[in-house]
């Protein structure tokens, strides 16, 4: 079963409540530090959710000189080993679109990875209050 | 002699014909004059001696040298490295001990012109006190079984007819005349040979379990890098016999089907690769190594790979890896080489000795080979023998020989008279050995035997100890080497033996407590079990040993602060026994920190002023009268 | 032990009297892992290949068909076989665990891991010689491994036995470092540090340029070497270490922005968050 993050930011309304509900399931006491997800103001009221896109072809694990990015193949999430990161910071910088975040307090890169784990369900998804982030699920491996 | 730039032997038919045909030539009739050129004798001085024979000889009348029919050899190690530099007189046998080129005239024209026998340069017994004449007559060669070392001394190892002439490659040719791998195998299986590295471990089904790995291509390692401390037999045999080696090696890969091989030698023995290259360079040059070996279908050669310079690089696994250019270091062996080791491919490592029987074998036949030793150590092993004997250096014996005939046999009994001189231990297995009691002289060593008394056969080493020898010290000193040079990659090796060796130390220095000699004890046990490799797990045997056979010696230092053995400098005082000095001043002389006092004269004596006294020594070694006593 | 061909399908083998499951290649130390029994270790890490040099994770190994011999394996280096049986605390594997954090506590009385280990062990204080002028360094050899893996082998082990240290042959700092910080970040103990002021890296004596954001100019968090080296290594374009993530987060939220705004006004389809990675 594939997951998919919809997006649309013409519904977003900035209220971050994406991003607390990330720093709640991810980080001790919901530090704004451990949330993957940022919003980004773009204009006079718009904004733009920012989270891991799961790319295909993704710069982060192309980057990574220990392997320790992959993508699970059954849900086409991109996940980090952090048993196997070495905290090199290669994917930070590389990643397009900036969606690779490293917590200094606990010395983690992180990045958004679906809630794997964590009730396999976005949670940021789950508590948007316009829809404006939704989630797909997509049975056959449908070429992205 | 016969050229060894000749052209190949196109078949195992050619081969032979040429090894008959060899020995009805006239070389095979000469007479020898044999000199040893072994790494021993030619620190004694053995090339001026063979330079002044050359000279001599070449100076003697032509009709004359044609009429004595007359070679000279430069031949490996005799093994008798003590007595060097050694000349025979083959085939009369007639051995000459300690010939210096001042004694090169007289030994030719008396000697080999004049057929005499020089007296002044024979060996003489230490039992009867009278000369020897013969070669095979010496103690320390008539009670030895050479089979490994039975060309070593005899021949020129540079020269592949004289290896040839000894029936050298004989076995390769019977091999390649029509066994097939399997049966070569089979052969060795039932010649039950255990490796003589170290571990003893069968050498069949070392070979067994290579061939029946997955993967290809295998490789075959000859492990030459002997590092302990006074041995010297693989050496011995890469210098003395360099053609047994190459021919033992050629028939495993025969049996294993594997074309590559590589010898890996240790750093400090030049001469041993120079030898080794030269035959190999011989060996191919005449079809016996290399593309089509005998015109056959078996195609095998031989690389050599210089050691690493560290001891640790002589274990397998970290001989694997400087083999491949890495660091030496070993790696925990749960999947064996002959699965996954050199380059992760099915490998076959045996050390230099056990590859010279190969041929012996497979000439003799396996049944030859299991007849001779015990029930489970199979063959002869060779010793290097050192310490307080009157004989030291290689002795070859049959496995089951006990320590005592060994020592008193071949060794001729203990260097020193008196009690102090008495036989005390026996150190065998190398520096990761164990020292053995006077009361374990009866023991017939063989693998097992040595490892069941707490020792090891390791790679053949024997130090002989009398009572001048401390224990605690002996094992401190074994602890040093260990420390220094375990790799330190493991926890237990690397922290483990050097705290060992502080405890060790603090006792020879008489601040040893009864809780050390526990915590020692304690900490060998886990240092023995918690080690990545063999280094580290034998390396707590010279404290385990000399804890389970000499125990009151370290009781002694620890309780009574004193050592017995009148060793440890931090237990002892040196004093002038008044009655015996005769005021020679000999010692007054002779002390470096200006600890003694007295005026050298007749009737005078001296007083050790122990405060300033250095303990080392210096005034008991000079005083002829024994009159410095140590207590 | 030679290798046994065990296919693919996972097996059970017992460990500590529990059932547990294990596949085929993996080692002892990782199927105790997944089954949640705990063995301390110290020289393992999951990006570098096993060395079983601390000796912390030996465990007892046995099968019914070894009438009663038992072995002292490493767990991490110990292939998982079926039908094993398994004691991770055992008199023999507690006794040896013991000594090596005794050992290593003589060797880094300060390490607090080491202290820590060493006394969840019952070693409150080691009983043997401290080392003169001790550091925190444990010589597992993880910043060696991680090295020659995953950067340039620019520091190595120099010399033997108990003058063992991490360096380089010729002393001084190592001319190949490239300043990734990778080994500070493996090492288990604390005794690798490294400093950064500014726009300057400073590890193993020696310093840094950090690369900086072709944009805004603030520095990245890899230096102008790694930047270079992962280029070479990952094979990848420059232009992968060229700017910042705020930059590139910025930009990116912009480009969506507009699309969101077209969107709105029912100009274009909606934006694909599914696109390649790699630059733009």
């Amino acid at each position: 079963m594939i997951l998919r993050l919809v997006v649309k930011p013409q519904e977003c309304i900035g209220c971050r409540a994406c991003e607390m509900a990330c720093a709640f399931t991810h980080g001790k006491d919901g530090q704004p530090a451990a949330s993957r997800c940022q919003t980004m103001t773009v204009g006079k009221d718009e904004y733009v959710p920012m989270m891991c896109l799961q790319c295909d072809h993704a710069a982060c694990v192309q980057s990574c000189p220990v392997s320790a990015i992959t993508m699970n193949p059954a849900t086409r999430t991109v996940l980090v080993d952090h048993e196997r990161c070495i905290r090199c910071m290669a994917c930070v910088v590389a990643c397009p679109f900036g969606n690779m975040h490293f917590d200094p307090s606990r010395t983690l890169i992180h990045k958004c990875d679906l809630c794997a784990g964590c009730g396999d369900y976005p949670r940021c998804a789950m508590f948007c209050p316009t829809k404006c982030l939704t989630v797909e699920r997509v049975t056959e491996s449908s070429p992205a | 002699m016969a050229e060894t730039a000749q052209a190949r032997f196109a078949s195992v038919e050619a081969f032979l014909r040429h090894a008959a045909l060899l020995k009805t030539s006239p070389e095979a009739t000469q007479r020898r004059v044999l000199v040893c050129l072994g790494t021993g004798c030619m620190a004694s001085g053995a090339r001026e001696v063979a330079a002044a024979l050359e000279r001599a000889l070449a100076a003697l009348p032509a009709e004359r040298r044609v009429a004595l029919n007359l070679c000279m050899k430069k031949t490996g190690c005799h093994g008798f490295c003590e007595k060097g530099p050694l000349v025979v007189l083959w085939p009369e046998a007639t051995f000459y001990k300690g010939v210096k080129p001042k004694d090169v005239p007289e030994l030719v024209e008396r000697g080999i012109v004049g057929g005499e026998v020089i007296e002044r340069l024979l060996y003489v017994d230490p039992k009867t006190g009278k000369p020897v004449e013969k070669y095979g007559a010496i103690d320390f060669y008539a009670r030895q079984t050479r089979i490994a070392m039975r060309n070593i001394g005899l021949m020129d190892p540079a020269n592949l007819d004289d290896y040839l002439l000894r029936d050298g490659y004989q076995a390769l040719a019977k091999v390649l005349a029509g066994w097939s791998p399997e049966q070569v195998l089979k052969e060795i299986e039932q010649a039950k040979l255990r490796g003589r590295g170290g571990g003893g471990f069968d050498a069949g089904r070392k070979w067994r379990s290579c061939k029946s790995a997955k993967g290809t291509p295998r490789y075959l390692i000859c492990n030459g890098d002997e590092g302990d401390p006074g041995a010297f037999m693989d050496r011995s045999l890469m210098e003395g016999d360099p053609h047994g080696v190459i021919e033992g090696m050629a028939i495993a890969a025969f049996a294993l089907e594997t074309r590559e091989g590589t010898i890996y030698v240790r750093q400090e023995y030049p001469l041993a690769v120079e030898h080794l290259e030269r035959a190999i360079a011989d060996a191919r040059a005449r079809g016996l190594l290399g593309e089509r070996i005998l015109g056959t279908d078996f195609s095998f050669d031989i690389q050599i790979a210089r050691g690493g310079g560290a001891f640790v690089c002589g274990e397998s696994s970290a001989l694997m890896r400087s083999v491949e250019g890495k660091v030496g270091e070993p790696r925990a062996k749960y999947v064996h080489a002959t699965d996954k080791g050199l380059w992760d491919k099915p490998t076959v490592l045996n050390n230099v000795e056990t590859f010279v029987n190969v041929p012996r074998i497979v000439e003799k036949g396996a049944a030859w080979y299991a007849s001779i030793g015990t029930a489970r150590s199979k063959g002869t092993k060779a010793f290097a023998l050192t310490g307080k004997v009157k004989n030291t250096g290689l002795v070859e014996v049959e496995m089951g020989t006990s320590l005592r005939e060994i020592i008193f046999g071949a060794g001729g009994g203990m260097l020193v008279d008196g009690p102090k001189g008495a036989f005390k231990a026996v150190q065998t297995g190398g520096p990761s050995g164990g020292c053995l009691p006077e009361s374990l002289l009866d023991l017939p060593v063989d693998f097992d035997s040595l490892t069941d008394a707490g020792s090891m056969m390791g790679s053949g080493g024997m130090i002989v100890m009398d009572h001048s020898t401390c224990m605690v010290d002996v094992a401190r000193y074994f602890l040093s080497f260990l420390t220094d040079e375990s790799c330190g990659k493991c926890v237990p090796c690397r922290e483990g033996l050097y705290q060992m060796y502080r405890i060790l130390s603090r006792i020879a220095e008489g601040q040893g407590t009864e809780a050390d000699l526990a915590k020692i004890e304690d900490l060998s046990q886990a240092v023995a079990v918690g080690s990545l490799c063999a280094l580290g797990k034998s390396g707590p045997t010279p404290v385990l040993s000399t804890l389970r056979y000499f125990r009151h010696e370290y009781e002694a230092h620890i309780k009574e602060k004193r050592c017995p053995a009148g060793v440890c400098k931090a237990l002892i005082t040196y004093s002038i026994d008044t009655s015996a000095c005769d005021g020679c001043g000999a010692c007054l002389a002779a002390c470096a920190s200006d600890a003694i006092t007295g005026t050298p004269k007749k009737g005078e004596t001296f007083q050790i002023n122990t405060l300033q006294c250095d303990k080392c020594g210096a005034c008991a070694a000079v005083c002829k009268r024994g009159a410095v006593a140590i207590s | 032990m030679s290798e046994v061909n065990l296919g693919d399908a996972p097996f059970t083998m017992t460990i500590d009297g529990k059932r547990v499951e294990a596949r085929p290649g993996e080692m002892v130390l990782a199927a105790a892992k997944r089954a949640g029994i705990a063995i301390p270790t110290l020289c393992e890490h999951k990006a570098v290949e096993s060395f079983g040099s601390c000796r912390l994770c030996m465990v007892e190994v046995t099968k019914a068909a070894w009438k009663g011999w038992k072995g002292l394996m490493t767990a991490c280096l110990y292939p998982a076989a079926p039908d094993l049986i398994i004691e991770t605390q055992s008199e023999r594997v507690l006794h040896v665990r013991r000594n090596v954090l005794d050992l290593l506590l003589a060797r880094c009385p300060d390490s607090t891991l080491i202290q820590r280990l060493a006394a969840e062990h019952g070693v409150q204080q080691t009983s043997f010689s401290v080392r003169e002028q001790p550091d925190l360094c444990i010589l597992c050899g993880l910043c060696v491994r991680i090295c020659e893996s995953a950067a340039t082998s620019a520091i190595s082990t120099v010399k033997r036995g108990h003058h063992r240290e991490i360096g380089t042959p010729w002393g001084g700092p190592p001319p190949a470092c490239i300043g990734c910080l990778a080994c500070a970040h493996v090492c288990p103990t604390g005794h690798i540090t490294f400093e950064e002021h500014g726009a300057t890296r400073a590890i193993w004596g020696r310093s840094f340029e950090l690369q900086r954001c072709a944009e805004c100019g603030a520095p990245l968090p890899i230096t102008v070497e790694q930047a270079s080296f992962l280029v070479e290594r990952q094979a990848l374009d420059a232009s992968y270490f060229s700017r910042c993530e705020s930059c590139q987060r910025r930009a990116t939220a912009q480009t969506f922005g507009r699309l969101a705004r077209w969107q709105k006004l029912g100009l274009t389809q909606e934006p694909d968050a599914r696109q390649e990675g790699g630059k733009r």
